[in-house]
């Protein structure tokens, strides 16, 4: 579904990226794992388009996206929850989630909108509780469920994730991790970025290991689980 | 002489009602692009001067009937707006907040040089947009061409909350105000958004010379000084804040006439920056700014 070959990335003279290779297949959470500064959100926003690559292909559903907008991507159908959240805070949480709506708002009937909306308050009632609020007046935990609630919105055909257990609680973490698991059992397949490397491990098919700008492995989830470089350098065992 | 007095007040406050408004439209532009860009535009007094002018000179000059020549003016200023963006912000490689403002004071600088080239030294006038005796009210009289100018002011601030407060659209535009990059994740095209800010600033600021174009004399460099105090407005109300510019120009143009009127005219000028510097030190986020910011 998603493949990226040999992704370079020039930022400012550092290279950021050296030729990543990367797979997402359908019905698959894959996640990135790596240390501060390895390049996951620079990977992340290279294929969102917001930074352009200097070489390599990213291929998605059979076509070429690397050059192309972030707004052409969106409408292809990859959408991101960037890292840090980034709701709008001066907007009402129904219109953060509107917001996401954005790219096919004019071609969507209202009901099929209201439905999604609906379907993003299953999953995150506390968001339903508070639709009119100022987003800015959520907690961080709420704020990160509004953002993958407004990635939803936009009807990803592949959803991405930077990040979203950053400066969280262990316990809404694992709400975060289980709505991902519900997503995915939708039929989302999800790239996930994390830090944490356990708990993206653990709902995850597939994972990378990122260092310096390159992949310095990658195998199965639970495969990685169990391996002991990963265990002694990124789950503190 | 008790009603000489209330009739002298009753002018004052007219009068300052119909300079606090085009400030009030000066500030509304400046805001309106401010929003969306973070760029403080010192040459908002400049889109005032070319709507009089422009107006001036497709109605005088050109023999168009005043509808038609205030359409286009508008839209004409609009454009200018537009290649203001074009030309001179968007081709910035680092935009940092001191090279913004000093090149939008460059072209404030450049635009009257154009217009001077234009139009030359001498002031122009326009003849009120319909023709009817002055008004009457508590023994005061004033030129209708005051209604229009409150009327614009009305207008275009309750357009302005409309568009930003209840349409998609106008909250798409918030959200790239707020946070271009996730504006962009969205797939909102944040730069079209800037060519809209640019021209919407543009069209407001130039409506704002065509109001008070038959009430007083424009000439090449009659913008700044309204430039200027309409900036001033923006501050007083808030920065980014649309209640905020229409307040903070009622405000300022109130306390500028009365105090021209009851204190002495010494004051006209320097009440707009005395106001200034107080609500800097007292309340620097102006007196309407919202708080969820």
């Amino acid at each position: 579904m998603l493949t990226i070959e040999n992704l370079n990335v020039d930022y400012g003279g550092i290279q950021a990226l050296k030729g990543i290779s990367l797979k997402v297949n359908e019905n698959e959470i894959v996640s990135v794992l790596g240390a501060n500064g390895a390049g996951k959100s620079t990977l992340l926003m290279s294929i969102s388009g917001i930074v352009t690559a200097s070489q390599g292909s990213i291929v998605f559903d059979g076509q070429e996206i690397s050059g192309k907008s972030s707004s052409q991507i969106v409408r292809i159908g990859i959408s991101q929850v960037p890292e840090g959240r980034e709701v709008f805070k001066g907007l009402s949480i129904q219109d953060n989630l509107m917001m996401g709506t954005y790219h096919h708002h004019s071609k969507s009937t209202k009901q099929s909108i209201a439905d999604d909306l609906n379907r993003v308050f299953d999953y995150f009632p506390r968001l339903k509780e508070r639709r009119t609020q100022f987003a800015g007046t959520l907690s961080g935990g709420e704020q990160q469920m509004l953002a993958i609630g407004r990635g939803i919105m936009a009807r990803p055909k592949l959803l991405m994730l930077d990040e979203p257990s950053l400066g969280l609680a262990p316990l809404i973490i694992e709400d975060i991790f289980m709505i991902l698991l519900a997503l995915h059992k939708e039929n989302i397949p999800i790239l996930l970025i994390e830090q944490n490397a356990k708990a993206a491990l653990r709902i995850a098919t597939r994972g990378y290991v990122m260092e310096a700008g390159r992949i310095i492995m990658e195998g199965k989830a639970s495969d990685l689980l169990e391996d002991k470089h990963i265990v002694s350098a990124y789950l503190g065992g | 002489m008790e009603n000489y007095q209330l009739s002298l007040a009753v002018q004052f406050i007219f009068a300052g009602l119909t300079s606090g408004s085009i400030y009030a439209l000066v500030a509304l532009g400046f805001n309106m692009i401010y929003n969306v860009t973070r760029v403080v535009n010192l040459a908002q007094g400049e889109f005032l001067m070319l709507g009089a002018m422009t107006m001036i000179s497709l109605h005088a000059g050109l023999k168009l009937p005043m509808p038609v020549a205030l359409v286009l003016s508008t839209i004409i200023v609009g454009c200018i707006g537009v290649v203001f963006d074009r030309f001179i912000i968007r081709p910035l490689k680092k935009p940092t907040l001191l090279l913004l403002i000093l090149l939008t004071l460059g072209a404030s600088t450049f635009l009257k040089g154009v217009a001077l080239l234009i139009w030359g030294k001498s002031p122009y006038s326009a003849p009120t947009f319909v023709e009817m005796k002055s008004i009457s009210f508590l023994g005061a009289s004033f030129s209708p061409q005051i209604l229009w100018v409150i009327g614009t002011v009305v207008v275009t601030s309750c357009s302005l909350w409309f568009f930003f407060e209840k349409t998609f659209i106008g909250k798409a535009m918030r959200a790239c105000a707020e946070n271009p990059r996730a504006a962009s994740l969205m797939g909102i095209d944040v730069k079209n958004f800037v060519t809209i800010s640019f021209f919407l600033g543009g069209a407001i600021g130039g409506l704002g010379g065509m109001m008070i174009a038959p009430i007083s004399f424009m000439v090449y460099d009659g913008g700044t000084m309204m430039g200027l105090k309409g900036f001033a407005a923006a501050v007083l109300g808030g920065v980014g804040s649309y209640p905020g510019a229409v307040i903070g120009g009622i405000v300022l143009g109130l306390l500028e006439n009365l105090a021209t009127g009851y204190i002495s005219s010494f004051f006209k000028d320097t009440i707009a920056f005395l106001a200034l510097l107080l609500i800097l030190f007292i309340k620097p986020s102006g007196l309407m700014k919202r708080t969820e910011d």
